[in-house]
């Protein structure tokens, strides 16, 4: 199937044997780092793998050169260094076959009109970058025609290609080579080995498995196994593929398979696709509505509740940095009812496959403005861009980080100065907690130990009390107030000896330092920081009674969904805290309730001047 | 504003935990015994809170209990062992399934059932060393079990109780034939 093979070419120069040369070729050949330095040698090499219908590209990397700058070279000017002129491709040959080594990889795919394509395409999906990588992901009988082309050339050249199989350039090495420099001006972008923007094209190739099925011969146990869980295996895979062929000596794999690659008949084709590697942004969230889930809370494919942290927080960060899917995390999370004040909670976003990503610090800060002229339900500081491996340390605080709390207490007798001294001395109070009733429907039940390592109780009426608690993560605040019909014990109905209730509770402090603080931290100490947040809330006649849920700090995706307590709860206008962008005197502008029951005052000493708190 | 506020209703107790949270359904004249109630409080997530009635007469005539116990014929109900979310090993009862015995110091003894279908998930095993719990704190300490009736027969298995208004008319309508 070879053409007849020219042995008798010797001369160098115009009118060598049967074939011309190009006068200058020899001064160019001697710019290549070839397998052999016989400029004779290779020329022969050459002229067979044309025959059999390499393209120019690839005579250059079977003949072993492995320069990349060797590459920048038309497929022209290697007609012209390699070929006789016999040979050389007419200017109306718009179309050549498909290459037998490359089936056009690095013909077609690598010419002036498919870097136009590729450019337009990637310019179609609209990402801001500075810099790029490329991928290709290849047929898998690319690693058969390749193993067939090197066969064949050891057959009939022998000693130029002993022990050189390993030493011939990939074709995705050429296609870089080849391709980078001229794509990356068209993108007007840095071409890189590695890049947070990836160009990734996908070469498929109809007769792929086609041209493996003789591997299933050779090797039955091998591929047929995988042939048979066919859902979500492919038979041939590169690295079976590859792998079996090193296994196979050439005259084995002589007989199996055509040596040279014969000629395709179809075409490969290509899809692009880009991606941006996910950016993550992360900061502390503060929560002021008592009537504010975490998450979406969607019940039945309809809005329970209007809005939710995630989206307070995310929506304006989605619209600067554009991102196909996105991801909120944070170090533990509140309740629909319950508010984050202090210094907020540190959480992360994810942004999978951003299409803005580079900002200044200037310019974050600017995102965190429109956050939070954006609602008044949700603050946001220390916003900043953080490494993946940064965003690990959110976790470390989830579990044997304390947690500081106001929870605002109702007691059925008035409370005496014995009862609050009592309070404020307990230290490192264990309680035994079994799972809450509202939440013991989808976790374990069982009887956990946590501990309340301080109190300080303060007295608001006769029958009211703030109390200030440091506890251990994951210790049910509520629960410890009101009992849950006994099962956490002691509880302050015990502690007090009369029955107790919360009917407010705010998470004060998540003792986890990061993200870096941005945004100065109050001057005061956390305490009078707290004491005058909740000074604001007093003014509220008419909280809404916690109707729920959990005040542990959980990471369960379905905490606050799952958690239906809240079914009762009426929307109410969140009228508390609003100290950043709203004069806390506005407070008794506030609507009526709807709520069905008397709802309680959470305090009542609302002597201290309303404005003014910080 | 505030101060108005403050002198009118503010030591009003807030409504509690079983107002907040749970629903009362009601099981009367239990097996045909006269005034024998109990009060199943359900949750929205399905939890049940299996409680005495202040209308069973261990509640009504105030009497003192002495013993509650959680073995009945042979079989213990506090031998649950369960694991997982799921619950895998509750045992499934029935509503007339018994709960426990209890034992007052007038030597009268009552016998108090699961009243739904469904897991046991937990007896209130503070009952057995604090039996008094039980008339001091029906709807709250002194509850008797979790049951968990399966998700899909939660709704059906309530249906099967009665609700507070039928309740109360059936206790006036007591009331009125004593009279
Ligand atoms: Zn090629």
């Amino acid at each position: 199937m070879a053409a007849p093979m020219p042995m008798d070419i010797c001369g160098v120069g115009v009118g060598a044997g049967s074939f011309t040369y190009d006068e200058q070729t020899d001064l160019k050949l001697k710019e290549f780092d070839l397998f052999t330095s016989s400029h004779e040698e290779s020329r022969q090499v050459a002229l067979h793998l044309h025959s059999v219908g390499c393209c120019p590209r690839c005579i250059l990397r079977l003949l072993g050169e492995s320069h990349p700058s060797s590459y920048r070279a038309t497929p022209q000017d290697l007609e012209r260094i390699f070929l006789p002129k016999e040979k050389w491709s007419s200017s109306s040959d718009t179309h050549t076959n498909p290459c037998s080594t490359c089936l056009g990889i690095l013909q077609q795919y690598a010419d002036k009109s498919f870097f136009k394509k590729l450019a337009g395409k990637v310019k179609q999906e609209n990402f801001e970058f500075h810099d790029h990588q490329c991928s290709l992901i290849l047929p898998v009988s690319l690693i058969v025609r390749q193993k067939a082309a090197f066969v064949d050339l050891k057959r009939k050249f022998g000693d130029i290609y002993v022990g050189k199989e390993e030493r011939i350039s990939s074709v995705k090495d050429v296609w870089k080579w080849a391709c980078g420099p001229p794509v990356a001006d068209l993108l007007q972008s840095k071409f890189q080995n590695r890049a947070s923007f990836d160009i990734l094209m996908t070469f498929t190739y109809a007769d792929s498995d086609k041209e493996c099925t003789f591997l299933l011969d050779i090797y039955p146990d091998t591929f047929y196994r995988r042939k048979q869980r066919k859902f979500g295996f492919e038979t041939f895979t590169r690295a079976n593929v590859a792998n079996a062929l090193a296994y196979t000596d050439n005259s084995k794999f002589e007989d199996c398979s055509p040596c040279p690659p014969p000629l395709p008949t179809v075409e490969c084709e290509c899809t692009v696709t880009c991606n941006h590697e996910a950016v993550f942004i992360a900061g502390r969230y503060q929560k002021y509505s008592r009537v504010l889930s975490q998450t979406p809370w969607v019940i039945d494919g309809k809005r329970a509740m209007e809005g939710s942290v995630q989206e307070l927080v995310c929506d304006q960060i989605l619209q600067t940095f554009r991102p196909t899917e996105h991801r909120l995390s944070s170090s533990g999370r509140e309740d629909v009812d319950v508010r984050m004040l202090g210094l907020g909670r540190p959480f992360v976003v994810e942004l999978i496959n951003p299409h803005c990503t580079r900002f200044s610090v200037e310019e974050i800060a600017a995102l965190q403005k429109r956050i939070n002229a954006s609602t008044s339900d949700v603050q946001v500081r220390d916003l900043q861009t953080v490494s993946r491996v940064e965003t690990e340390k959110l976790k470390e605080g989830e579990i044997d980080k304390t947690k500081k709390y106001s929870a605002f207490c109702w007691c059925e007798r008035e409370l005496t100065d014995a009862d609050l001294e009592k309070l404020s001395a307990i230290k490192d109070l264990t309680l035994h907690q079994k799972t809450p009733l509202r939440v013991l429907h989808r976790r374990t039940a069982a009887t956990r130990d946590r501990v309340v390592h301080s109190m300080r109780a303060e007295k608001l009426s006769p029958n009211r009390f703030k109390l200030q608690l440091t506890t251990q993560a994951g210790t049910y605040i509520k629960e410890f107030v009101h009992g849950d019909f006994g099962r956490t014990s002691p509880n302050m109905s015990e502690l007090l000896g009369a029955e107790c209730d919360i009917t407010d509770l705010d998470v004060e402090a998540v003792d986890v330092d990061w993200p870096p603080y941005i945004d100065p931290v109050p001057a005061e100490d956390s305490e009078d920081t707290a004491k005058s947040q909740a000074v604001t809330s007093d003014t509220v006649n008419a909280e809404p009674v916690p109707d729920a849920t959990d005040c542990r700090q959980t990471q369960d995706p379905c905490g606050v969904t799952a958690t239906s307590d809240t079914v009762n709860a009426a929307p109410v206008p969140d009228v508390t805290d609003r100290r950043q962008t709203q004069d806390p005197c506005d407070v008794n502008t506030a609507p009526d309730k709807t709520i069905d029951c008397d709802v309680v005052a959470a305090n009542t000493n609302s002597t201290t001047p309303l404005c003014g708190s910080e | 504003m505030a101060e108005t506020q403050q002198s009118t209703n503010l030591e009003k107790p807030p409504p509690g935990v079983v107002e907040r949270y749970f629903k009362k359904h009601f099981r009367i004249d239990l097996k045909g015994k006269k005034y024998e109630d109990q009060v199943v409080l359900t949750h929205s997530n399905r939890v049940c809170v299996v409680c005495i009635a202040e209308s069973h007469p261990i509640c009504s005539e105030k009497k003192e209990v002495i013993k509650v116990d959680f073995e009945v014929k042979g079989s213990n109900r506090m031998d649950n062992k369960m694991s997982g979310k799921a619950k895998r090993g509750a045992q499934w009862l029935g509503p007339t399934a018994v709960l426990c015995e209890v034992t007052c110091s007038d030597e009268s003894k009552y016998t108090l059932y699961c009243c739904v279908k469904g897991q046991l998930v937990e007896v209130n095993e503070n009952l057995i060393t604090k039996p008094c719990l039980l008339t001091e704190k029906p709807l709250g300490a002194g509850y008797l079990a979790v049951m968990l009736p399966g998700l899909k027969h939660f709704d059906k298995e309530i249906a099967q109780l009665m609700c507070e208004e039928k309740y109360k008319k059936a206790l006036e309508e007591r009331s009125t034939n004593v009279s």
